[in-house]
């Protein structure tokens, strides 16, 4: 009897070893900071990574490559050695088009399949070798973009329709379930991501239209918010609201705050990050001019916001453009990335947006260590314009500043930014509505004064260490593959530039333009061609055969953007 | 009293006749109500990509101004343009009423030097 009693003891024992010790490897676990780099696609922390995209690191199973949003590539063969090689080697048609053409947003690619969207919300997969189509799951339904597909358990989540996130099998394409996010406020769903057995989501500042499936910006109550839904019902687990309770008075008039890209996540710490877009009127409407009808900060527009994984809870916020009049979003998705600051690794958060300033944040805290202005700023800091008839010409405009992702890499941030005025008045020229304001100076925004430039940052001091300049306006992100980074003019100029000084490697001519950025898997480039008249999604690679074009002749560059 | 009856059912079938015919005959346009319309909806639907002067930009988003197919003396070429889309162009029948069709493609064939008939909601319909 004594002998059967001690085995008992000891059991106990170790047991109680056991359970502390876990506990206590999941705190430090929990909150210690990443050990190898932020850029992560594998299981930590105790969170868990869907299949698709643990140890996928070689392809492109997130929107941005990674939760950190680094968009680099890994594992690529193309460099600036063989970059002269890449040929097509397949395209695929675009057939679903929207206000923004055929397709914009990022393809993932997970087991050598490519899943993406055309702005008809039709869904398609296909073998990366050889574009050959495995499914397609037909919507036409009009979206507005940025779209595309997020991957996970066993199942390709989409935006099917402006108030509808839907799941489909990731095999079959057939849809598994649909989560509407209201025909009313707000509407206007963007790319998922897929994290811990839960898909993050967002919705933008604008309503179906009155129970319409149509897309109306900024309508009055309406506000970005983040989702976060069950993967296998789409039953919302948690949501938070961009704008503040009550609309900052006027609730009938006032909106904003949409979220366009998705968060960076720390998938040690269990962290979601995500940029805010801007508040409206922008800026204003007849008889509230200059944004009078929305008196303060706005909170949380145009913010940095760190949200909690588990209950969505704010953990801090920074707002980097209180009261912002020209639609100067803080929208790209944020990047995590591990830098060298006084000595020590210290991982911080970097941001920007159409505001066409870039910010490095502290990751515990949110505040701000460095922001450094890039591109053309022509009044945008004015905090009100002349309640006349008369015009003031914006810069960064209505597209303007760092409209598409960034990339980082080897502590460098590289930030695409579209040099492009748009000419605003106190009232919009007295618009009647906050949605006829926006597409006033939309509308007035004129391409042929707008150029674009690349710039690389010191990601720890935000110093510039070079700038590449185009010609022309460009939508087309950036994309590190080794030692070139990839980026495209609107009219589809694709260029591959030198890391080290942003020198020109290469370019060619896409048969179509782009507003929309690549996925990059071992040799080929897999990119959308949504505009012009046959939008395509082009897969370019060193083992691609068929014809590309000869790079256009040395453009004459165009003038400066003009000041009103 | 049976002629009396007769009589009067002539005359009301004369006005119910004559009121289907003029139910059927549009009032003739008014193109400055239109372009001034027209020019409000371009400068919402259409200006992003065609630009608020007609010039278009590059190859992707089409001249408008001194655009030969614009100014068709039969616009139906327009019309199935704007109501269907073209390559990366959206389909507009859906997001567009009849009237406001009519009044954005009396706009552009009547805007930047373009002189054309203007366009009616029934052309469209």
């Amino acid at each position: 009897m004594g002998l059967n009693r001690f085995p008992i003891i000891y059991l106990a024992a170790a047991l109680f070893v056991l359970v502390v010790g876990v506990a206590f490897v999941r705190a430090y676990q929990q909150t210690a900071p990443p050990a190898s780099g932020p850029a992560v696609t594998s299981s930590t922390g105790g969170f868990d990574i869907p299949p698709e995209v643990a140890g996928h690191e070689n392809e492109w199973p997130l929107a941005n490559h990674d939760y950190a949003n680094t968009r680099v590539a890994v594992g690529s063969s193309i460099n600036a050695s063989n970059v002269a090689n890449l040929k097509v080697a397949w395209t695929a048609s675009l057939k679903g088009t929207a206000e923004w053409g055929g397709g914009t947003g990022n393809p993932v690619i997970s087991d050598g399949v490519v899943y993406f969207q055309d702005l008809g919300a039709n869904t398609y997969a296909a073998e990366l070798e050889t574009g050959k189509i495995i499914w397609v799951k037909k919507y036409e339904n009009q979206i507005f973009g940025p779209s595309g597909p997020g991957i996970g358990y066993g199942k390709v989540y989409v935006v099917s329709r402006l108030d509808r996130y839907s799941a489909l099998d990731i095999k079959t394409g057939e849809e598994v379930w649909q989560h509407s996010t209201g025909t009313e406020l707000p509407t206007g769903a963007f790319q998922p991501s897929v994290f811990d057995h839960q898909v993050y989501a967002s919705t933008q500042a604008a309503s179906s239209g009155k129970g319409q499936v149509k897309f109306h910006s900024y309508q009055g109550r309406s506000s970005g918010a983040a989702l976060l839904l069950d993967p296998n019902t789409g039953k919302p687990t948690w949501q938070w609201q961009v704008v503040e309770e009550g609309f900052w008075g006027h609730p009938d008039i006032n909106s904003g705050g949409g979220l366009w890209f998705p968060p960076a996540i720390d998938t040690q710490r269990g962290v979601s990050y995500w940029s805010t877009g801007n508040p409206s009127p922008v800026p204003g409407i007849k008889g509230y001019p200059n944004g009078s009808s929305r008196p303060g900060p706005n909170l949380y527009t145009n913010s940095i916001v760190a949200l909690d994984h588990r209950t969505g809870k704010l953990l801090w916020y920074n707002q980097v453009k209180p009261h912002d009049l020209f639609n100067l979003d803080f929208q790209d998705s944020p990047m995590l990335a591990t830098v060298k600051i006084d000595g020590s690794d210290r991982t911080i958060v970097i941001g920007s947006g159409k505001l066409g300033t870039v910010y490095g944040f502290d990751q515990d805290t949110g505040k701000t260590l460095w922001s450094t202005p890039i591109g053309l700023h022509q009044n945008d800091e004015l905090t009100e314009l002349p309640v006349d008839q008369s015009t003031t010409w914006v810069a960064p405009g209505a597209w303007g500043g760092v409209e598409t992702p960034m990339a980082y890499a080897d502590g460098t941030v590289y930030a695409l930014t579209a040099n492009l005025p748009s000419p605003y008045n106190a009232t919009a020229f007295d618009a009647d509505t906050p949605e006829q304001a926006l597409n006033r100076s939309e509308g007035g925004t004129l391409y042929k004064n707008g150029t674009a430039e690349i710039d690389a940052l010191d990601a720890a001091t935000g110093k510039v260490l070079w700038r590449h300049e185009f010609d022309r306006v460009a939508f087309g992100g950036v994309t590190v593959v080794n030692d070139l980074l990839f980026t495209a003019t609107l009219d589809g100029m694709v260029y591959a530039l030198a890391r080290q000084d942003g020198s020109v490697v290469w370019q060619w001519q896409a048969p179509g333009g782009t507003n929309a950025w690549p996925a990059v898997a071992g040799d080929t480039i897999v990119w959308p061609f949504g505009l012009g008249d046959s939008p395509s999604m082009i897969a370019i690679s060193l083992k691609g055969n068929g014809s590309i074009s000869t790079p256009e002749p040395l453009r004459t560059p165009v003038l400066t953007p003009q000041g009103g | 009293m049976s002629r009396k009856y007769t009589c009067l059912a002539a005359v009301l079938m004369g006005l119910i006749l004559m009121g289907c015919s003029n139910s059927h005959t549009e009032r003739p346009p008014n193109v400055q109500e239109m372009v001034s319309h027209g020019q409000g909806v371009y400068l919402e639907f259409c200006a992003e990509c065609h630009q608020t002067d007609g010039q278009g930009w590059s190859t992707l988003y089409p001249r408008l101004a001194g655009n030969p197919i614009v100014t068709l003396h039969d616009p139906e070429p327009i019309i199935l343009t704007v109501a269907y889309g073209q390559g990366s162009m959206m389909a507009f029948r859906e997001r567009l009423s009849s009237d406001e069709m009519a009044a954005v493609l009396t706009y552009i064939r009547n805007s930047w030097g373009n002189q054309a008939s203007p366009v009616t909601p029934r052309q469209v319909h």
